[in-house]
């Protein structure tokens, strides 16, 4: 196990401490168009002369619907109430989620006493606890992406795919889902997400050896999670056609009168061409079904740039065409992607419809394990769009606004690696299925006609 | 009639010729003529099934007119019977599909009212909806391929068609690529029992074209005019390598979604009643005796001689035999070959 660690060690260091400086934006967010949908509730993401990760980026402040009193999301503390909540320990915060936090628990408080930094930072009605806990996310996100691809190159996996770059999207999307009424329909890169509403590190990595106590018992393809308990659908790797199963679940929200629930579902900016996405949108928009769509646009559909995608690179502009709001968003920032889903979930929970939101990312890895990136992209646009890398850059933002000190930045760090080597060895240890085991979960009770 | 020379000058033509708004007003009672002959004979029992397009009158001769033949492809939908018309097809050839007879041009196999002619460029068709359209982005993307300018796709689809992945496909892809193509989308309210409400939340077609990049633009389809206009506008733009459109024509289904379809289970005759109350053909033949374009006894005329035409198509091509049950197996492979026996 030590030994383990030391080796995991030697291999994490380099992404998870990289890119502290030089934030500078890059030109390619400029040029991004902030039109205002017609329909839309508008969402500004943060500009060019915006630092990513600053939590400035201009959420609308329209409120719509009316947000339903019960099943506020992830949220322990009113908005109001930072000075106290920040003198609610991290563990007690941990405590209320069991199987967030397993190896991790004789960290050092992270969250700051006082700040006089504080007055500047919008942090949209999160408490200290819940950034540093999207942090968190984020961080264990990264981590276990490179689990992935290192048990991969070693041979002990057979596949990952990466979602570094969707880190903050996915954190800050997660803390808007409400565990136990929600239901999340993600995609194949969406352990963030999977991570944010519920799912432990330990499940992933069951997942990615393909262990018989997986919840699919080692069926699934990696990286595709599923939980009855979270609320987590089990999904395709087929593009898109997760849709309609999110659209029907929120259809049977509908149909069973099921208010304050919604469906929070995701694809990536490829997706969008599929007509399973067009019928899903015009369906969820004809009978204003409690649905949230979160494009996490990365700009690059396994080798297929955006330009060759889509002739618009804005797909939030396509919700007006359905009638339903579209909103674009910072999809480094994690607040801002916090607040644009919360804003359209509560408007799904209370009845006001389904949303389209569009996170713009960047993915920083290949597709997978099994694609080489350099046959289709320079290393140099990689390399400028890291600069923008949105885990340091929220690391510093909330290190800077006093949220977490310097030392609970590294405890928490610290906390990570050692929750994801335990998952590790935790999962590697357990065993496959058995092949006595093939024909069960097709027909109920062991029925097998072919016998 | 010098009262008529003076509101001449108040019609706006667009550019289109005496002879040209009488071609399409021809055009536009053919339709109707032949529409409902399809359904006389569907219920004489001489021919199976009949599709109805009227209400689309207007739109079809309209947009027929902006056609180029001889380089411009249509790739139509299955009640697109005036333009097949407007494009060159004859009643007969009309007839001939109705009847399901053996010199129909796809050998009397094809469904009735889903025309199809190599020489005046229109493409044969599935009865599924939107199935075409990836089709006419193909054909599309082949003139652009092979650097032919002065061309383009004609396609058109009614509302229902909308809703189907296929569209979605095909209007992206067709962005992407600037492929000169025009999306011709006949919104006449009723996805054969669907009303326009329960198809799509937002009831404004044309404004999914920003969406996707390209031109949107929405016109009234009961006005040939300006159908010719718009849709002229969007083919040259197509034409000339300014890539794709969305353009739709607002218009009704003034008859049931079929000879097989009772639409009084779900549209009352009221309803039906007042949307006539703005039918485009008499309309039109207002509008251009009220111009001096044509005089009350050209319009007489020329009803007389398309109720003949319409005769004789059905005679002749009533008098036409049937497939051969021995030519089944032909135009399944080249020459004679047949690898089931």
């Amino acid at each position: 196990m030590l030994r383990k660690l030391g080796l995991w060690k030697l291999h994490l260091k380099p992404s998870g401490v990289r890119a502290h400086d030089d934030r500078t934006g890059d030109g390619a967010r400029s040029e991004r168009g902030e039109r205002v949908p017609e329909h839309g509730v508008h969402v500004a993401p943060a500009g060019a002369h915006e630092a990513v990760g600053d939590g400035r980026a201009k959420l609308g402040s329209r409120k719509s619907g009316t947000a339903s009193g019960e099943g506020k999301p992830n949220e322990k503390a009113p908005p109001n109430a930072m000075r106290s909540a920040q003198r609610v320990t991290i563990a007690r915060w941990i405590d209320e989620r069991p199987g967030f936090f397993l190896g991790a628990l004789a960290v050092p408080p992270f969250v700051a006493t006082k700040s006089s930094k504080r007055a500047g930072f919008d942090r949209h009605g999160l408490s200290g606890e819940q950034l540093v806990a999207i942090l968190r996310t984020m961080l264990m996100h990264r981590r276990l992406e490179g689990r992935g691809f290192e048990l991969n190159r070693q041979g002990k996996i057979p596949f990952a795919s990466a979602g570094e770059g969707h880190e903050a999207v996915q954190a800050g999307a997660a803390m808007a889902f409400v565990r136990g009424k929600d239901i999340l329909v993600p995609y194949y890169r969406d352990l963030g997400l999977d991570l944010g509403v519920g799912l432990t590190p330990t499940e992933v990595l069951l997942s990615l050896f393909a262990r018989a106590h997986d919840h699919s018992g080692g069926r699934q393809f990696p990286h595709h999670y599923a939980s009855k308990a979270l609320g987590i659908y089990t999904i395709s790797s087929v593009l898109a056609a997760q849709l309609p199963h999110a659209v029907g679940a929120a259809y049977a929200l509908k149909y069973r009168n099921q208010t304050g629930r919604a469906v929070l579902t995701t694809v990536g900016d490829g997706a969008t061409s599929e007509g399973e996405w067009h019928e899903s949108m015009n369906f969820a928009a004809i009978h204003r079904l409690p649905v949230v769509f979160l494009c996490e646009n990365n700009e690059w559909a396994i080798s297929t740039p955006l330009h060759k995608q889509m002739a618009n690179p804005n797909i939030y502009e396509r919700a007006a065409g359905y009638g339903m709001p579209g909103v674009v968003v910072n999809g480094f920032d994690p607040i801002a992607c916090y607040a644009a889903t919360k804003e359209a979930m509560d408007r799904a929970r209370s009845g006001g419809g389904p949303t389209l939101i569009e996170a713009k990312c960047y993915r920083f890895l290949a597709h997978t394990t099994d694609d080489d990136d350099r046959t289709y992209r320079s290393r140099d646009e990689v390399e400028a769009r890291r600069k923008d890398d949105p885990v340091p850059a929220f690391e510093r933002l909330l290190v800077e606004q006093g949220v977490l000190t310097a030392e609970g930045l590294e405890s928490l760090k610290r906390s990570v690696l050692a929750e994801a080597n335990d998952a590790t060895d935790r999962a590697e240890a357990m065993p496959y299925p058995s092949a006595h085991d093939l024909y069960e979960h097709v027909y109920a009770d062991g029925w097998q006609p072919w016998r | 009639m010098a009262k008529t020379d003076t509101k001449a000058k108040s019609l706006d033509r667009r550019g289109l010729s005496d002879e040209q708004l009488r071609a399409i007003f021809r055009n536009m009672l053919l339709q109707r003529q032949l529409d409902n002959r399809g359904f006389q004979l569907n219920r004489q029992g001489k021919v199976p099934f009949a599709l109805g397009s009227e209400g689309h009158e207007a739109l079809q001769a309209g947009a027929a007119m902006a056609f180029e033949r001889g380089k411009d492809l249509l790739a139509p939908y299955y009640r697109d019977l005036g333009l097949a018309l407007g494009i060159g097809l004859t009643p007969y050839e009309i007839m001939l599909s109705i009847f399901a007879r053996a010199a129909d041009h796809n050998g009397g196999r094809q469904f009735p009212n889903h025309y199809s002619s190599k020489h005046a460029g229109l493409m044969s068709f599935s009865s599924i909806l939107a199935a075409h359209i990836p089709h006419a982005v193909g054909a599309a993307y082949a003139i652009k391929y092979r650097g032919e300018t002065g061309r383009a796709v004609l396609v058109t689809c009614g509302d229902g068609t909308t809703s189907e992945g296929e569209w979605h496909e095909s209007m992206n892809f067709a962005a992407i690529h600037k492929l000169p193509l025009v999306m011709l989308v006949e919104n006449n309210e009723w996805a054969i029992s669907t009303p326009l409400n329960k198809q799509m939340a937002q009831p404004e077609i044309w404004k999914r074209a920003a969406g996707y990049g390209m031109p949107g633009r929405r016109f009234n389809g009961y006005d040939p005019i300006e159908t010719y206009a718009t849709v002229k506008e969007a083919l040259d733009r197509a034409r000339s390598g300014g890539g794709p459109s969305i353009v739709e024509g607002m218009c009704y289904r003034f008859l049931a979604h079929s000879t097989d379809d009772n639409d009084m289970t779900y549209r009352t005759k009221e309803v039906v009643a007042e949307a006539r109350k703005n039918d485009p053909v008499p309309a039109f033949e207002h509008v251009l005796v009220e111009a001096g374009v044509m005089s009350a006894h050209d319009v007489e005329a020329m009803r007389k001689d398309v109720l003949r035409e319409t005769n004789e198509a059905t005679d002749r091509a009533e008098a036409m035999p049937y497939p051969q049950a021995s030519d089944l197996y032909t135009h399944l492979y080249e020459g004679a070959w047949q690898p089931w026996q």
